[in-house]
């Protein structure tokens, strides 16, 4: 019999608090719902067939494990924000003969309860829009999804464990907030008299210094993937000095306001400010987590749509030709490959035979998927790290004895006081013209210099020791660059150890002849040494053809290749772009996703927070009433109160986001391609659009505090004694 | 001219769902003059509060009428009736009804900054008014920082600042133990020495007592009243307690 008293009690509970009850099950609902459906996109065979199925699955495991990992803190807050509200009814309960261990078996079995209705109701959500996910991203790929539609038990096993240790741990936090308190504290918990907020200049003054920093260590940015630490750091700071300031800079800013006597006693100040000081206090944490997440949700959000939009840019810079071969020629081997080439003659017949068949095969069978236009170049390049001094290109400089150390991993940078290291690809005016189908041409003792994203300032090159060097011919400044070269730019190499030259400027010279400017095979051996140098024979064909017919060249030119002993590598665009479009496809499935559940975690707190500030309101507004405030002035002063208190944190939110814009520029940077305009498009309309959801949330969450407030401050009178 | 008259007001609840009707106040008539010190008593549930919020425009009367000042409050519309309250009305509350939010001295400027009064003219004001109270050295305080008496007291002052023509006071001794209680009471009898109309509630014989006049209500009518007369305050005392016996023991039957 109390067996069921309790459950029926538990249920009631829940019951009569739905107002509080039903947002926290949503929230749990969406949080198993994301779970269940990056956990089923992890392990769908659809995925795994998709291009991108090396990294596609360790994304998605990467997005379950956050959402497991956020769902802990968010369903904690509103865990606690529900407890907090219950404490009067539970104080009740104890002081009319439950003891603490009845109360703690009805927490239980509310636990229980919720967690049921969330997993059952959630793995549901999560089933039937799995397969909306899935063809969702499969769409994002341009690729064609089947409709099998099926439930992944491990997946919801793998859910009912997680979200159970989850619940657990949000019972022991409710047990313990209760535990804590005695009866009559318990049933006073919410009439308790507010000590005035405190002034806390010291604090405020961190605050800003902290946020200060934060933008300044934001802006000193230059290379993201060498500068995680500061990054990190960066993110720190702001999101200390954003939880001071929300904390005690308004507070400060409202006190510093109310010594202004002309200002403070005016109608439609009064009230505001001083109430304003006091929401600040009790609301400051959970506006500063809305501001984060803001930040958070705009920064994300930015840089995937703009790595998604500039994914098309990043392919065709970073591969240029339809299908790339390349070919390590060894030091010595030089002098004959480059006169006769003796290295190479071989893979070149073989690739033109392997493209030419298929031109054959595509004459016989005209329009059906044959080569239909063919267009190769052969280029040699010497590729090697070199040093630019005061801007002025330094090749007598051995690369060892710098502050440059290969296959460390990461590097700070590339720049150091007035030096940078360039990846510098060295090649014959002949090879240039050809490259880029023009007719320049070059003195005795000249050479063009062509830099990646700037103008060389020099008019010299320094060879040796001594100075000496050669000029660098003054049309330089006017040749094309060479935008469509090499696939070899983004994998920089030094000798052995492969090292990524990401960040790494690239720089063209282009020399009379290749050979006698490396100095023959004495000199080439002294750079490979000093400067990491390596020759490369890269052979480039564009081919207009349907995607079977390029996979079939790619497939048979990679196993030609594979027959010599050389270290050779081959690309094919298609192929690349695939890998690459299922990456930004996924990185922005994840994010928007990632991007809802955040929205619905700011909704929520917003919820909450009109909740709890329309009680704490109610009583209030009751007395201005009576002492003679009219339902408009109430009114007036309600709105600017709930308008501030939320607009705040998108505003902060929209500074955070222009002062860390540096960082999303330097990650676009990296990985998509250097657009700035792009970018500040995309976080325009982010943020407008974040706008625009948040203020349909705000109007519909004050709908519930205005519904609280009106409850005391309407017609009926709400003395102290009822009677 | 009476400040304040009551001619049969009615006022009659509806339950939410409209199926029980309950008749707070049946058929209540009075007048004040300007100058008294009106005690109300009655048990609870006798419609005491109703009646109170009636007189502050708080609730409307189902029929009958409220005049102040000669002017009928059910003429004065949703609009004007804060402004009205504010400039002819005081209020003393059983639970002071003050903004925690505030220090005193902001809790009693409150009417004043809603009436659009300039700093140091509300400042003039409430410093002869905070120190009869006793309450001079307290003004930077906050309510949760002072004392029941001592937050009743600037109940008293919020509701005198705004030199109101009526105070009406529900059960302002309900929440204070005696010596606030005495204390408070003597206040409100030099206030009314001043010539300040006061109206109030109680169930109290002892606040009761300190009255001119006492009107007794009993389901929801005007069922007795006393005046004082030249009686002191414990003679009063001694007349209300024989009459709440009375009463009681539901003599009279009307």
């Amino acid at each position: 019999m109390t067996r069921g008293f309790y459950n029926r009690l538990a249920w009631t509970g829940i019951q009569k608090n739905r107002q509080l009850y039903y947002p926290y099950f949503l929230s749990g609902i969406v949080m198993v719902m994301v779970f269940y459906i990056f956990h089923f996109l992890a392990t769908s065979e659809v995925v795994h067939n998709l291009p991108g199925k090396a990294v596609l699955p360790y994304l998605f495991y990467i997005g379950e494990g956050a959402v497991g990992l956020f769902s802990i803190p968010f369903l904690f807050y509103t865990n606690s924000s529900l407890i907090r509200k219950r404490k009067k009814e539970l104080g009740l309960y104890n002081i009319l003969g439950m003891n603490k261990r009845n109360i703690f078996s009805v927490l239980f079995r509310e636990t229980l309860i919720s967690y049921g209705i969330v997993v059952t109701v959630g793995i549901f959500a999560g089933f039937l829009f799995s397969k909306a996910a899935e063809l969702v991203l499969v769409n994002i790929m341009g690729r064609q999804a089947g409709y099998r539609i099926y439930v992944d038990w491990k997946g919801a096993f793998v859910v009912l464990v997680v979200f159970a240790v989850i619940y657990l741990m949000i019972l022991a936090n409710a047990l313990w907030q209760i535990h804590a308190n005695d009866p009559i504290e318990l049933l006073h918990s919410d009439m308790q008299g507010e000590r005035p907020p405190k002034s806390r200049m010291l604090l405020t003054v961190l605050s800003l210094v902290l946020i200060g920093a934060g933008y300044g260590a934001s802006a000193a940015v230059t290379a993201v993937e060498y500068q995680l630490a500061q990054i990190f750091v960066t993110a720190v700071l702001l999101i200390t000095g954003t939880f001071l300031l929300f904390i005690c800079a308004f507070v400060v800013l409202c006190r510093v306001l109310q010594k202004n006597r002309a200002y403070y006693y005016q109608t439609s100040h009064f009230v505001t400010i001083s109430t304003m000081a006091y929401r600040m206090k009790r609301s400051g944490a959970s506006l500063a987590a809305i501001c984060v997440l803001v930040t958070l949700v705009l920064v994300a959000c930015s840089f995937s749509v703009s790595f998604y939009a500039g994914s098309m840019e990043v392919l065709q810079r970073t591969y240029p030709y339809d299908l790339s071969v390349r070919v390590e020629i060894p030091v010595e081997k030089i002098g004959n490959e480059l006169t006769k080439g003796t290295c190479t003659a071989g893979y070149r017949s073989g690739i033109d035979t392997i493209i030419g068949s298929v031109l054959t095969d595509s004459g016989q069978d005209a329009g059906q998927g044959g080569v239909r236009q063919a267009d190769g170049c052969a280029v040699h390049f010497a590729n090697m790290l070199a040093m630019l001094v005061d801007g002025r290109l330094d090749l007598a400089r051995d690369m060892r004895d710098t502050w440059f150390t290969p296959g460390s991993g990461l590097y700070p940078g590339w720049t150091e006081g007035n030096e940078e290291i360039v990846w510098l690809h060295v090649l014959s005016l002949e090879a240039y013209n050809r490259l880029c189908r023009t007719t320049e041409t070059l003195g005795e003792d000249e050479v063009f210099v062509i830099l990646e994203n700037g103008e060389y300032r020099s008019d010299r090159i320094v060879l040796n020791d001594s100075g000496a060097g050669v000029n660098v011919n003054p049309a330089a400044k006017a040749v094309p660059a060479i935008t469509d070269v090499s696939i070899s730019l983004d994998d920089g190499r030094a000798k052995d150890d492969r090292i990524t030259a990401h960040g790494c400027r690239n720089v063209f010279l282009v020399v009379r002849d290749l050979y006698d400017f490396m100095g023959g095979v004495e000199g080439s051996a002294a750079y490979a040494q000093k400067n990491y140098m390596a020759y490369d024979w890269e052979y480039y064909w564009n081919l207009s053809a349907p995607e079977e017919a390029l996979y079939a060249v790619y497939d048979q030119v990679e196993a030609h290749i594979r027959t010599g002993a050389d270290k050779t590598a081959c690309y094919l665009r298609l192929e690349r772009g695939e890998n690459y479009y299922a990456l930004a496809g996924a990185v922005l499935f994840i994010a928007v996703v990632m991007d809802l559940v955040f929205v619905a975690v700011t909704a929520l707190i917003m919820y909450y927070k009109q909740i709890s500030e329309g009680y704490e309101d109610q009583r209030r507004f009751s007395i201005m009433r009576k002492v003679g405030m009219t339902g408009k002035e109430i009114r007036a002063s309600i709105n600017s109160q709930m308008l501030t208190v939320f607009a705040l944190p998108l505003l902060v939110a929209g500074v955070h986001l222009i002062f860390t814009s540096n960082i999303v520029y330097m990650m676009q940077k990296m990985v998509v391609a250097d657009n700035k305009p792009l970018m500040i498009r995309v976080m325009v309309v982010t943020y407008l659009l974040f706008a625009a959801v948040y203020s349909l949330v705000y109007v519909m969450t004050s709908r519930t505090y205005y519904r609280i407030v009106n409850r005391a401050s309407g017609s009926r009178y709400c003395g102290g004694n009822g009677s | 001219m009476s400040i304040l008259e009551v001619r049969s007001l009615k006022k009659v609840y509806t339950t939410r769902f409209g199926a029980n009707q309950v008749t707070a106040l049946r058929n209540v008539n009075f007048r004040v003059e300007e100058g008294e010190y009106v005690a109300v008593m009655g048990e609870s549930g006798s419609g005491k509060t109703t009646l109170l919020n009636i007189l502050a425009a708080l609730d409307r009367p189902t029929s009958g009428a409220v005049l102040l000042n000669g002017r009928n409050l059910a003429e004065i519309t949703e609009d004007q009736i804060a402004q009205f309250r504010r400039e002819n009305l005081g209020f003393v509350f059983q639970d002071f009804n003050l903004l925690d939010t505030f220090t005193l001295e902001d809790n009693i400027y409150l009417p004043l900054v809603l009436a659009n009064t300039p700093y140091t003219q509300m400042h003039e004001k409430l410093l002869p008014i905070a120190r009869m109270l006793g309450i001079a050295d307290l003004l930077k305080k906050y309510p949760y920082e002072v004392s029941g008496g001592q937050k009743q007291r600037a109940a008293v002052a919020r509701a005198l600042i705004t030199e109101p023509h009526l105070i009406l006071a529900d059960e302002p001794t309900g929440a204070l133990d005696s010596r606030a209680s005495d204390e408070l009471l003597r206040l409100f009898a030099s206030v009314n020495q001043m010539g300040q109309t006061i109206v109030m509630v109680t169930h109290s014989t002892a606040a009761a007592s300190r009255a001119n006049r006492i009107l007794f209500i009993k389901d929801g009518e005007v069922f007795h009243q006393i005046y004082r007369g030249e009686d002191s305050d414990d003679k009063l005392y001694e007349k209300i307690s024989s009459t709440l016996t009375i009463l009681m023991a539901g003599g009279g039957h009307r």
